[in-house]
């Protein structure tokens, strides 16, 4: 009997057992027809494969970063200039929207004061033409006890260890923007990408307020090792107790 | 020494993630897509917090239903990626040389063919493109393992059939 598809493709993709191989090697010294229909598969293997390789295109950066998150690094890579685009323009709503963060802070002299950090009164829509490489992105925003930020498509929270005591009261919003305020101490909040908001808390053991836009996409927060979805394609806070007031809460303990 | 599983983790991303991106950027034609679906796929194997028995297979599965969700609202961005070349489209892209108009077709031809391979005979051409073994293939794909093989064998007929077919109608 001649070899059937199954014997052959197994014998081209070595996916025979030892004494299946033997009996397919014993017969092909014997048959012809099988000799050429091995051939054949092999031949026909390689050119379809080689038309599929057509349609590849260059494959991403690679960068286990950003699917490893740790306390120190998170988030994708900017892939292409408008993304990158993109981080600058977040900075700048951050530094509008920091000051808003705060119920009853001074919003119009502060403005003045964090706009003078980017470039005094240039206009917030050249700045955004500026490469991002530029910008050191670690000063621009100040230490405040508040920040807002319009989240991107997979957006983290990430505070650099957990506390003491403190939780956090985390509610969703009809707005548009990630809101967080300490309530009591002066935590250090820095945009380090477009991706990912660090709140250094090292030292402290304040309770937050968190808003989260109900349209946003992704938003989570890392304490520590522990990471919780704050918010994601289908989900707000899951499995999160619920207070009296209806907020969330998240212990920032151990 | 016992390894952790973020060592396991990290010799899974080295070894499948080029594996999974080109699996599902042939699959859909739409390179950002593909990257967004391998990253997504590795978020969810750190997520998960252990190495899976068969990992290429969960891998392939994961990804698969990634595409599978995502499909529906990135049609209409592949199909103007059909037509309007990447790189006018991406500025990273911009630096790769544009392709010529007969590498073009080249392209839609070999695409078409694929498109019109019935779904799961696609999958499994695809997934013997990248190396998979016959029994993730068929843990993936839930097919006996024992017909893999032959079903490989019809795949790769219907795509040659396909190619050969627009050759004359063109
Ligand atoms: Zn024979």
């Amino acid at each position: 009997m001649h070899l059937n598809d199954e014997q052959i493709q197994r014998y081209l993709h070595g996916e025979l057992s030892a004494r299946e191989r033997a009996e397919v090697a014993t017969h092909l010294e014997s048959c012809e027809l099988c000799t050429g229909r091995v051939a054949e598969g092999e031949r026909e293997e390689r050119e379809v494969f080689d038309l599929l390789e057509r349609l590849d295109h260059r494959p991403p950066h690679r960068d286990i970063n950003t699917v490893m998150p740790t306390t120190r690094e998170y988030g994708r890579p900017a892939r292409n200039a408008w993304i990158r685009r993109a981080a600058v323009v977040v900075l700048i709503v951050v530094l509008g929207g920091a000051a808003y963060a705060i119920p009853g802070s001074p919003v119009p002299g502060w403005f003045k004061k964090l706009g003078g950090l980017v470039g005094g009164d240039q206009a917030p829509v050249e700045e955004a033409n500026e490469p991002v490489d530029t910008v050191d992105t670690t000063t621009l925003v100040p230490s405040v006890s508040g920040i807002a930020i319009p989240p991107s498509k997979r957006f983290a929270i990430v505070m650099a260890a957990p506390q003491d005591s403190g939780t956090v009261y985390l509610t969703p919003t009809d707005g548009f923007n990630v809101t967080i305020r300490a309530l009591g101490g002066a935590p250090r909040f820095t945009l380090t990408s477009s991706d990912r908001l660090d709140v250094d808390n090292t030292g402290l053991n304040s309770s937050y307020e968190i808003e989260v836009p109900v349209s946003a996409n992704f938003v989570e927060l890392v304490v520590g090792e522990r990471r919780i979805i704050l918010k994601d394609s289908r989900r707000f806070g899951e499995d999160l107790r619920i207070d009296e007031k209806g907020r969330r809460l998240i212990p920032l303990t151990q | 020494m016992t390894r952790s599983f973020r060592d396991d983790f990290v010799e899974l991303y080295d070894a499948h993630f080029t594996r999974v991106y080109r699996y599902m950027d042939r699959l859909s034609g739409d390179p950002d897509l593909a990257a967004d679906i391998a990253q997504e796929t590795f978020i969810k194997l750190y997520q998960r917090g252990s190495i899976p028995d068969t990992p290429g297979a969960w891998l392939v599965t994961v990804a698969m239903n990634l595409f599978r969700n995502a499909h529906a609202t990135h049609s209409r961005r592949r199909h103007l990626l059909n037509v309007v070349p990447d790189a006018a489209m991406f500025s990273d892209r911009a630096v790769e040389t544009t392709p010529s108009a007969e590498t073009r077709a080249l392209q839609e031809r070999v695409r078409r063919a694929l498109d019109r391979v019935p779904e799961r005979d696609r999958h499994l051409l695809l997934l013997r493109a990248e190396g998979y073994s016959y029994r993730e293939i068929a843990a993936a794909l839930q097919i006996q393992e024992t017909s893999v093989g032959t079903l490989l064998a019809r795949a790769k007929r219907a795509f040659r059939d396909n190619y050969e077919a627009r050759a004359d109608a063109s």
